[in-house]
């Protein structure tokens, strides 16, 4: 499953970890909440990076300050439908201002990755190759908008008084 | 998300009416879209959008670019995403509104449109809005109702309720917030869309409504939840700043009115000389705010048709009659008819005469025959049974607008299945068509209301077969007639006052 | 006798048809009948494969008895709409060709028992000719 990241299909220098599943030392590795939360001492010691995956169940809140260990929170999208993800992404750069990278992973579409960049996700394990090629095509379909987002793109509402704004010097 | 259903005979295309606001231009669109990718007619909702039954998918990249045309789109009316967000009919022009709906439904459909956060919720999101305390909206039944209120002060702002709806399980909203300052609104939906997004059920789509997570966490708890996120939320970017508010406002800014004075005796002489004209009169026209002018309601319920439904040639007419008495505005209702705004009382007759000539000039506004129903299972995918000839029949059997001014304000609202389009939870009578043994039966429910005081309806007893509903729907009428305190007595406080006893009475005690 | 047809809405313009021996038709009286069980997997496995080509959308086995839908919605999905004999492919079978048409524009005139739409499911079983014959009920 191709890994986007800055618009290119990129190779993935993190290893997701199944619950049970050895980790190796020295390799950047994403583990469940489950495992962080039983091997925390070993894992905090670690040499190389670290990365979380929440169920999409979870709120960030539950990393407490160990949210900013970790290189990259993965965040998941079960089914397309099921967008509780997109509130993840947002609280995690909104709120908790995590700066590491925020990846999609599960049933991740062409559809939905223009929503998903807007809600803050920066890196997509993108189901189908066709999707992952389309990936900077896809990101410009839309040009305007109407709300605020986790992104830097400025709704229409602002670009509006800042014209009227520039209008007044 | 993009309004395309397939259906029994074939596709169905909902497009949207934002807070059921038309300009004659887009009625004129419409019209041209029934005949060029349809046939010839269209199907006002009970959600203020309109439905195409018979466009083809090959067509419809071309139908919704004509759309475009005139600023129009069908975006989420479908999936599980903040739908057309609905207003009162009267916005802008009911004398005692605190302030046009319209303004605050325009502001949360811009911030609603391709929202990324909450295009995938756990199902439909239904948002309606109120500026008078009389309330045309049904804001108790949806997922979010807003009033536009005034604090002690004198200051405007918002009566939040939320997890209404109607369905497999009808449940009245409840208020969250008494008074929320008008600056406030969009985080404060926002607070509640992210507490819905992250805790709705996903597991069942019968218990996915955030009104089953209103009830399962209880209102307290819930209201909790939304108020902790709000303060994280408040003042930050979603809000509105004033000037924002100021240019939406100006969008809907009155028409230039004439200075009339009130009453107008073009009107009034014309309401002695024609009896059938000044039956129209007293069902088809409301005060209107401005003095000299009128809001006239325009019915989609003709004897025996289809209700809802209008044709190009109908709709022409109506965008025609607009342009010529109403300043181009045309709305449209959740009772499935239309609205022309602002007519000047001393041309209510002119324009009477030309719906007359069209049809379009049935007197029976809020009254038996104004029978509001879903396709039902002549079209739907999901019905189990039909709606529409239940509700021809019925209207038949009260064909006589004399018959019906007597009986008074009623409502009849008619759903082919559980998923209640035709809000029959909500109606004076209300009934649930089911199947069973390949028969088409009929649930009857009394004394629901969809206003201010809004109430479910509730089941009097066995269902009735298709060939029988229509007469007990006349039983119940009957029953009412007899009883009734007085001509004053509307059905609905009738039923209040007297219970379920008499009519089930009247409809059992021959079985 | 009852037995099995496969039904589906056509992708391009989303009408009703029905699988025939040699592919899709509108007419439900040339849909191949399926007796037993392997002839309605049969239906059931062309009817997927039908879709997954995008020829259709959402086909599904009906059951039939003595050539009518068992099922009062199949029928309506065969002739169109109850209360539009214009609408549907009853407008073409001329089934109702002497019925009222019923509309939203014209009020009601007769008493319409002879249409469609004032008939009961079984009723109008009852009523319905076997055949797409064109005369008046």
């Amino acid at each position: 499953m191709p890994l986007v990241k800055n618009g290119e299909i990129t190779p993935d220098p993190w290893t997701h970890i199944a619950d049970g599943e050895d980790a190796p030392l020295d390799a950047p590795i994403i583990v469940s909440t489950d495992r962080w939360n039983a091997e925390r001492a070993s894992l905090v010691h670690r040499n190389a990076p670290i990365g979380i995956r929440l169920r999409n169940d979870q709120l960030p809140d539950e990393l407490g300050e160990d949210l900013y260990r970790f290189g990259v929170v993965a965040i998941e999208f079960p089914a397309f439908k099921d967008g509780r993800a997109y509130t993840q992404a947002r609280l995690l750069r909104e709120r908790y201002r995590f700066t590491g990278e925020v990846r999609a992973f599960g049933d991740v579409l062409r559809d939905q990755l223009l929503f998903m960049q807007r809600c803050g996700i920066d890196a997509f394990k993108i189901r189908k190759l066709a999707d992952a090629e389309a990936f900077r095509s896809t990101i410009g379909e839309i040009s305007v908008f109407f709300q605020p987002a986790a992104d830097d793109r400025r709704p229409v509402t602002a670009l509006r008084n800042r014209a009227v704004a520039s209008w007044a010097y | 998300m993009n309004g395309l259903y397939l259906q029994l005979h074939a596709y169905m295309l909902r497009v949207a009416i934002p807070y059921g606001t038309l300009s004659s231009r887009q009625m004129r669109t419409l019209a041209h879209i029934a005949r060029a990718y349809d046939k010839g007619y269209g199907h006002f909702t009970t959600r203020q959008n309109i439905q195409y039954n018979w466009p083809k998918l090959v067509d419809v990249p071309d139908l919704l670019d004509e759309l475009v045309k005139v600023e129009m789109h069908a975006l989420q009316t479908s999936g599980n995403c903040i739908r057309n967000v609905t207003a009162d009919p009267y916005a802008g022009v009911a004398a005692g509104e605190v302030e046009d709906p319209r303004i605050y439904a325009e502001i949360i459909r811009q911030w609603s449109t391709l929202h990324p956060e909450f295009t995938f919720l756990p199902r439909k999101f239904k948002i309606a809005l109120t500026g008078t305390d009389t309330d045309r909206a049904a804001v108790k039944l949806h997922d979010i109702g807003i009033a536009i209120i005034r604090d002690e002060n004198g200051a405007v702002g918002f009566r939040i309720d939320v997890g209404g709806g109607q369905g497999r399980t009808p449940i009245i909203a409840e208020t969250i917030r008494d008074f929320l300052p008008k600056q406030d609104l969009l985080p404060y939906l926002e607070a509640i869309l992210r507490v819905y997004n992250m805790l709705g059920r996903r597991d069942n789509i019968y218990k996915a409504r955030i009104k089953i997570l209103v009830q399962s966490e209880g209102l307290e708890r819930f209201t909790e939840l939304v108020e902790e996120e709000f303060t994280h939320l408040k003042g930050g970017a979603v809000e509105l700043p004033q000037a924002e508010l100021d240019r939406i406002r100006a969008y809907f800014a009155a028409p230039r009115y004439e200075t009339l004075d009130n009453g107008s005796k073009e009107l009034e002489s014309a309401r002695q000389a024609d009896e059938e004209f000044a039956a129209w009169v007293k069902t088809n026209v409301d005060t209107h705010k401005q003095p000299g002018y009128a809001i006239v309601n325009i019915s989609l319920k003709p004897v025996g048709g289809i209700p809802g439904d209008a044709s190009a040639e109908e709709m022409e007419a109506v965008a025609d009659l607009a342009d010529r008495y109403s300043f181009g505005e045309i709305r449209v209702t959740h009772e499935q008819n239309l609205t022309l705004p602002s007519v000047q009382q001393s041309e209510l007759f002119s324009l009477w005469l030309g719906l007359k000539i069209h049809g379009l000039a049935t007197a029976n506004i809020g009254h038996a025959g104004d029978i509001i129903a879903c396709p039902g299972l002549d079209y739907c995918n999901l019905a189990n049974a039909r709606s529409i000839p239940v509700a021809q029949a019925i209207s038949r059997k009260f064909e006589n607008i004399r018959r019906q001014h007597d009986i008074g304000r009623l409502t009849i609202n008619i759903s082919g299945c559980i998923n209640a389009c035709g809000h029959h939870h909500v109606g004076n009578i209300g009934l649930l068509g089911v199947e069973k043994n390949g028969e088409e039966l009929y649930q009857i429910t009394l004394g629901g209301r969809a206003d201010e005081n809004a109430e479910i309806g509730r089941i009097v007893g066995p269902a009735f077969s298709y060939d029988d509903v229509p007469g007990a729907v006349e039983t119940v009428v009957e029953t009412y007639l007899q009883q009734r305190e007085d001509n004053d007595e509307s059905f609905v406080d009738a039923y209040a006052r007297l219970g379920a006893t008499p009519f089930k009475e009247a409809l059992y005690a021959t079985r | 006798m009852t037995y099995k047809i496969l039904t589906a809405n056509r992708l391009d313009d989303g009408l009703v048809v029905y699988l025939g021996g040699a592919g899709w038709t509108a007419n439900i009286d040339a849909a191949q009948q399926a007796h037993d069980d392997n002839a309605a997997a049969a239906l059931d496995y062309r009817g997927k494969q039908a879709a997954m080509r995008n020829e259709v959308a959402d086909p599904y086995l009906i059951d039939l008895d003595d050539e009518q839908p068992v099922r009062w919605r199949e029928t309506i999905r065969a002739n169109g709409p109850t209360v539009r004999a214009d609408l549907g492919y009853q407008a073409d079978k001329r089934i109702y060709q002497c019925t009222d048409t019923t509309n939203s524009i014209t009020p009601s005139s007769a008493n319409g028992s002879s249409s469609f739409a004032n008939r009961s499911a079984a009723a109008w079983r009852e009523k319905l000719p076997k055949t797409n014959s064109s005369h008046c009920a």
